[in-house]
């Protein structure tokens, strides 16, 4: 593995942090703290938690992590209940909490442990971290299929393709085979054999009697993002369409979804689906653009500019990709737009960093700066019908 | 283990690391320091989200935080909140809760907490120990925004920078200096009461009280003498009253101040019309300037007097203001001296001019002393 070391870190901290200066540099600063007020009323109600409900459901497992704090199954079952909470409010601030909770063990071998630390850090978008746990992890036991497909993942968003396929492959065996062909399928579909990928997915999820929900949500959603780069936006509609009955507040769909719509100008649908959601970054910036010239949407859009700004000041980096198409499409400066997606693609290279960074170089008027995508998207033989037409309109720039 | 338990565990987190990172806003405070005056004062926004997760603000428990609930935990929250920070400037600095106000960042609503500490020495820097949350949730940072004479300072604490030490710019003395100043001559000279009471000063300085009439001086040296005299009376008076309000050993109310200054205004305009005090009027310039000196030290107040340039900084003030007074009396005295003999400058310019004055400052003084 190429993570370990005192170089790699070094190189690893360094990457980290030219995103973390590029999105801080390239975020108008404000900082100026915003008035304070005394409510009129003691009734006012100032804020609504979500979440209480939930917390509370968990305190009897917080008592008792309390109460034996040298016991390690509590700490785990509440720090596992503390991250699915995170993925299913798309709330950060649970990370945190099983963090808190996991940091008594931090320094310990146990895999257990080291597999959940790696998968806060993989929300945080901090693969490097991550990957240096995954790697102890899989290091003394190859057959640990929660290390391997968390690890797959991360190799398949930095655009390791052939590294998260090999990853893929050893969870056979370990995991049912629609997971691995899930997994195997979506790295496929990157390397030069989309319709393969494709055919095989569809046919083991035909194929596979009894599929979990969650399970089949995934599957689906692969099958849409795989459609959606054969050019077949149809087939994607009704792939995402049938994810969003079993799951309709699945963020990243919805997400997915509403790109489609955009495409297809189905702007009052995008709003229709997701007003009551701008709570999540990813949607509220599908809202801005779906809003955009209307009054909502300038009210989405300066939230969304609020809410990078903030995220600047902290240093954090997970939205990126969203910053950059936002700075792209409504602030509609291609340069900063460019700076972002440059340092955005250091860190990961999906389909959607690959296409901010493409329209930003030609809005830009910058067609070389695109050379890095390029050259990984020639490595890789990646097929996808609209990323093709965007390269063949950067190249007719540059000519 | 069984197969199918081993999957749902497996699927909860095949799930996660399928999932694009959250969208919320993690857990970050806004803490924002000013050390400009004399006191550090500061106002920290913590989000209820977090006061809540750590001490409970939801009181009935229906899932709503009211101000009326929030209020009500005002000590628990300061005490749990100023007990995770600790300044230090020199020595260490004894934080006080001030007022609770709620105010509104991107990701909600938060409690700002205003505060102010004393630091018993004025030292060039300050260390700041954070450690709110970080014991339940070591993701939270706390954005610092550090307001000094240095400048801005904006800073993250995290666990792992929990203790920072800021500059606070051994303040240069001569920039100090020259800042304060510039202070000092645009405060007079936008300040009218200040401009009034020196042109009233200086209208009857080139004439001389005979028998009960005005006449001109026949000396220009004289006038100048007299002049000299009237504003050194109220230089020296009014820079004793300005130390000593800045050094905080006298502290008079400003409402007191402020129509005092007015009045005095218009009892130096009626003594030009109507003169009760014909010679020696530097005794009544010397008296009204102690008034005006607090006046001009309740605008130092405001600016705010820079650590460590205490001194420096009262006397630049001081000095702009007399270079303020003089480019006045440069202007005004070499008109009234050439315009000295002529009935004109008797009548219209001493005598209505003062009058109007009087009117004008009179009508200052009801609305200072009484509110209108």
């Amino acid at each position: 593995m190429g993570c370990k070391g005192p170089k790699a870190r070094l190189a690893r901290h360094a990457l980290r942090g030219g995103l973390v200066l590029a999105c801080v540099a390239l975020t108008p600063a404000t900082g100026v703290a915003s008035p304070a007020y005394r409510p009129d009323s003691d009734a006012t109600v100032l804020e609504r938690l979500p979440a209480s409900a939930e917390l509370q459901q968990l305190q009897p497992l917080r008592d008792a992590v309390e109460t034996f704090p040298n016991r390690l199954a509590p700490a785990l079952e509440l720090a596992r209940a503390y991250i699915e909470l995170s993925r299913q409010r798309a709330d950060p601030r649970y990370l945190g909490y099983a963090e808190a909770t996991l940091e008594p063990w931090s320094t310990g071998a146990s895999p257990p442990i080291k597999v959940l630390r790696a998968t806060i850090a993989q929300s945080r978008h901090e693969f490097e971290d991550a990957l240096v746990l995954l790697n102890q992890v899989l290091d003394r036991d190859p057959g640990n299929a929660q290390a391997r497909i968390t690890r797959a993942t991360i190799r398949q968003v930095q655009g390791r393709i052939a590294d998260a396929a090999s990853d893929c492959q050893q969870l056979a065996g370990h995991t049912a085979v629609l997971v691995v062909v899930i997994c195997h399928s979506n790295a496929r579909s990157l390397k030069g054999d989309l319709d393969g990928a494709y055919d095989e997915l569809s046919r083991t999820l035909k194929s596979t009697p009894g599929v979990p929900a969650t399970l089949r949500v995934w599957a689906l959603t692969s099958l849409g993002e795989m459609a959606v780069r054969q050019g077949r936006d149809e087939i994607a509609r009704a792939h995402y369409e049938d994810a969003l009955k079993i799951a309709p507040d699945d963020i990243y769909l919805q997400a997915a979804y509403a790109d489609l719509l955009l495409r297809h100008g189905e702007k009052a649908r995008v709003i229709q689906l997701l007003r009551e959601r701008e709570g999540q970054d990813v949607l509220l910036l599908r809202l801005a653009l779906a809003g955009a010239g209307t009054e909502d949407g300038r009210r989405w859009a300066t939230t969304l500019a609020d809410r990078f700004d903030a995220a600047a000041r902290r240093g954090d980096t997970t939205h990126a990709r969203e910053q950059a198409r936002f700075t792209l499409v409504i602030e509609q400066e291609p340069e900063r737009a460019l700076a972002l997606a440059r340092a955005n693609w250091d860190v990961q290279k999906e389909p959607a960093d690959i296409e901010v960074l493409l329209r930003s170089a030609q809005a830009a008027g910058q067609p070389d700066a695109a050379e890095p995508a390029l050259a990984w998207l020639s490595t890789h033989s990646y097929q996808d019908q609209r990323i093709r037409a965007l390269i063949s309109d950067l190249q007719s720039t540059s000519q | 283990m069984s197969i199918a338990r081993r999957a749902v565990v497996l699927l909860v987190c095949v799930f996660w690391a399928a999932m694009p990172a959250s969208a919320h806003k993690p857990s970050d405070s806004y803490l924002n320091i000013d050390t400009r005056g004399e006191q550090v004062e500061g106002r920290w926004d913590i989000a209820l989200r977090d006061l809540e997760y750590a001490l409970g603000l939801d009181g009935n428990a229906d899932g709503a935080i009211t101000w009326g609930e929030l209020k009500s935990r005002r000590a628990v929250i300061f005490a749990y909140a100023l007990g995770r920070l600790s300044l230090a400037r020199g020595a260490t600095c004894t934080t006080r809760a001030g007022g609770l106000q709620v105010t509104d960042h991107t990701d909600g609503v938060y409690a700002a907490l205003d505060f102010s500490a004393d630091c018993p020495d004025q030292g060039a820097s300050l260390t700041v120990g954070y450690r709110l949350l970080f014991d339940i949730d070591p993701s939270h940072r706390g954005l610092l925004r550090l307001d000094s004479s240095a400048g801005t300072h904006t800073a993250v604490f995290s666990p792992a920078r929990a203790r920072q030490t800021f500059d606070l710019g051994s303040v240069n003395a001569v920039q100090a200096f020259l800042q304060y100043l510039v202070q000092g001559i645009h405060h007079i000279w936008i300040g009218a009461d200040h401009v009034l009471f020196v042109l009233t000063l200086l209208l009857p300085a080139v004439l001389v009280r005979e028998s009960g009439r005005w006449l001109a001086r026949t000396s220009v040296r004289s006038a100048v003498v007299e002049v000299t005299r009237l504003v050194t009376a109220f230089t020296v008076a009014h820079s004793i009253t300005l130390a000593l309000a800045v050094l905080g050993f006298v502290d008079l109310p400003s409402r007191l101040v402020e129509s005092t200054i007015a009045l005095s205004v218009v009892v130096l305009a009626l003594n030009n019309l109507v003169p009760i005090i014909p010679q020696g009027r530097w005794l009544l310039v010397f008296g009204f300037g102690l008034i005006h000196g607090f006046g001009f030290a309740s605008v130092l107040g405001d600016l705010g007097l820079p650590a460590g340039a205490l001194a420096v900084s009262l006397v630049g003030f001081n000095v702009g203001v007399e270079i303020g007074q003089l480019a006045i009396v440069a202007v005004v005295l070499p008109v009234a001296l050439l315009l000295r003999g002529t009935t004109f400058y008797r009548l219209a310019i001493l005598g209505l001019g003062s009058a109007a004055v009087a009117v004008v400052a009179a009508y200052w003084f009801v609305t200072r002393a009484f509110g209108y």
